[in-house]
Order: structure tokens, then sequence, then C-alpha cells
């Protein structure tokens, strides 16, 4: 049997055709991988965009005023701003009665702590944020863009920290 | 380094270098065995030509690496069978040799097809490894060690596979040995 099953394999002729078609696909695939998966231009143009990042933030002064940032944020009529816009408020977490007359008194002892008038306390509150913000965005560089394919706007946030 | 060797790497540095007619000699070095490999472990001709189309494009990819030409065949055999249980995996369902019978002349197309549709249906009988066993013992005429590497099993697991393979052909080709 197996001198029968030999004399079958020594007599299995597959056709030039497919030698060479296979060597052909082979040879198309070698030339054409070896331009298209090569890693080192995606790398470069990485390499490049981060070089120029850290230059940028680098070279950032002092914290642009926020109307600037304000100005190059989405428009209003923007469709995510709408979707935005139209997003629901998230509803508060439900507290247990009991709790939620502690956090009462707790409130009522710290107004009649501070007994700071309204109006001052939402100026102060505006200082306070300008001030966080003016120190965050020392730090950080804000890039908008949108995908050319879908049209989509993205917001890239690079910090020092993460550079 | 002997003749050969310095041939194969010689091709192979200049097919690296864009040129197709010494890819073409490297590649004539191996793709008998590749191919009829590919074509007995999967039987179906499509699968063993893209099973060579692989082991193609790894030899040429890796041959500068290896120190010789006897490591390079070995390897050469692990990368087909590994590709050719792939194709295995993908495809459960094969299609006979049809086209590679209707292409191949023969001087009794009737007994040469019903020798060779015997030969298919039995070996469709046996599990990939028995296969396999089979294929590098009877028709490439390895030694036992050089299977197992080849396949990734011990000794004993290759010699149980050749065993069971032996056994199941003997039962599928039994009658047809007797009445030629």
């Amino acid at each position: 049997m197996n001198r029968f099953l030999r004399e079958e394999w020594r007599d299995t002729d597959v056709p030039e055709a497919v030698y060479r078609r296979a060597r052909d696909r082979a040879w198309e695939r070698i030339r054409k991988g070896e331009r298209t998966r090569s890693p080192i231009p995606i790398l470069g143009t990485l390499a490049a965009a981060a070089i120029v990042a850290c230059i940028l933030l680098l070279q950032i002064p002092d914290a642009p005023p926020v109307s600037e940032k304000i100005t190059s944020l989405p428009l209003p009529n923007d469709r995510g701003m709408d979707s935005l816009a139209l997003m629901p408020r998230p509803k508060p977490w439900p507290v247990a009665p009991e709790a939620a007359d502690k956090d009462q008194s707790l409130t009522d002892r710290i107004q009649l702590k501070e007994e700071v008038p309204p109006s001052r306390r939402a100026e102060t509150a505006v200082a306070r944020i300008s001030t966080q913000t003016k120190q965050r965005t020392a730090r950080q560089l804000v890039l908008h863009f949108r995908l050319p394919k879908t049209g989509t706007r993205m917001m890239w946030i690079l910090t020092k920290e993460g550079l | 380094m002997d003749e050969a060797e310095k041939r194969l790497r010689d091709l192979a540095r200049e097919a690296r270098d864009g040129n197709r007619q010494a890819f073409d000699l490297l590649i004539g070095h191996y793709q008998t065995r590749v191919m009829k490999t590919a074509l007995y472990l999967t039987r179906n001709l499509a699968d063993a030509e893209d099973v060579a189309q692989e082991v193609y494009i790894k030899i040429f990819r890796r041959l500068p690496q290896f120190k010789t030409v006897r490591e390079l065949d070995g390897w050469i055999y692990r990368v087909t069978v590994n590709a050719a249980r792939d194709a295995h995996r993908r495809r459960r369902i094969w299609s006979p040799l049809k086209e590679l019978f209707a292409a191949e002349p023969s001087a009794d197309p009737v007994l040469q097809r019903e020798i060779r549709n015997r030969l298919l249906e039995a070996l469709s009988g046996l599990s990939f490894n028995e296969r396999a066993t089979f294929i590098f013992k009877e028709f490439h005429e390895l030694p036992t060690d050089e299977v197992a590497l080849i396949l990734g099993r011990k000794a004993a697991t290759i010699r149980f596979y050749l065993h069971s393979a032996r056994k199941k052909l003997r039962k599928s080709l039994g009658d047809f040995r007797e009445h030629r």
C-alpha cells in the first residue's frame, strides 16, 4: 500500500500554471507590502507633529484670554453644540431623608458662618474660575480640527504633564 | 558554506534588489515540495496555492537569517504545515481536486482518476495531524524526530499518528489494493 501511495505522490504533477500563479501573487504581495507596510513615513510624521507641538507649547508666553478660547470652540449653531444644548440635565442622586436633613443643616451652618452678600459671592466665584483657567491653559495646548472623511469636529488637549 | 547554499543566498539577495528572475529561481528550489505537501494537506488546489504563496513570501523574507540550508528545509515544512492548518481552519468543507485532475494528462485517464479519487477519499478520512504525519513520513521519508519538530508534537505522538493513519488507510484502500 505504501508503495502504491508513494507512486501516487510521485506522479502527482501540479500544472506549471499553478506554480507560476502562486509565484506571481507572492511577488506582487512582496512588492506591494514593502511599499505600504513600512512604518517609517507614519512614524516620521508623528515625530514631526510631536516636535512642533512641543515647540508651540514651550513658546506660549502667558495664558490666552478666555474669550479667545471661547471663539475657537464650535459655534452655537453647530450640530454638535445643538445636541449638547438639547441634552437633559443629569438627575441628582437620590438621597435618603435623614441624610438630606443632615446636609441641609450643614449648609445652613456654613451660610451662617460666611454671611457674604450674593453679589460678592458671584464675583469671587468668577475670579476663582478665571484664575484656575489661566493657570490651566498656560500648561496646555488645545487643538481643534475636523476629520477629513467624516467631518467630525475633534478637540485635542496637550498638557505639559502629558508630554 | 557549500556552492548550492551560496547560490541560494545570492539569489535571495538579488531578489531583494528587485530581480524577479532571481526570485523565480529561488522559489523554484522549493516550490514542488511546498506545493505538493500543501496539496495533500489541504486536498484543495486553490488552498494549496494560497499556502504556497504564504510560504514563498516567508522564504524570501527569512532566508538570510538561516545559517544552514538544512535548517531552512525543516523550517519550510513547519511553515507549510502551519499555513495549511490555517487554511484547514478557514475552510471546513473541502472541494475535491477536480481542477488538478482535469488539468493533468494521463495515459489512462479513467484509471488514474479512480486511483486518485480513492486516495483522496482515504486521506480525507484522516485527521490533519495524521495526514501531515503520513505525508512527511511516507512521502518525504523524514525521520520521526524531524516530523515531531515540524508538527510541534512528541515523537511518541507522531508514532501514534502514523500508526492510526496507516490503519485507516489500510481499511479504506485495502480492497482496492487487492483488486489491483
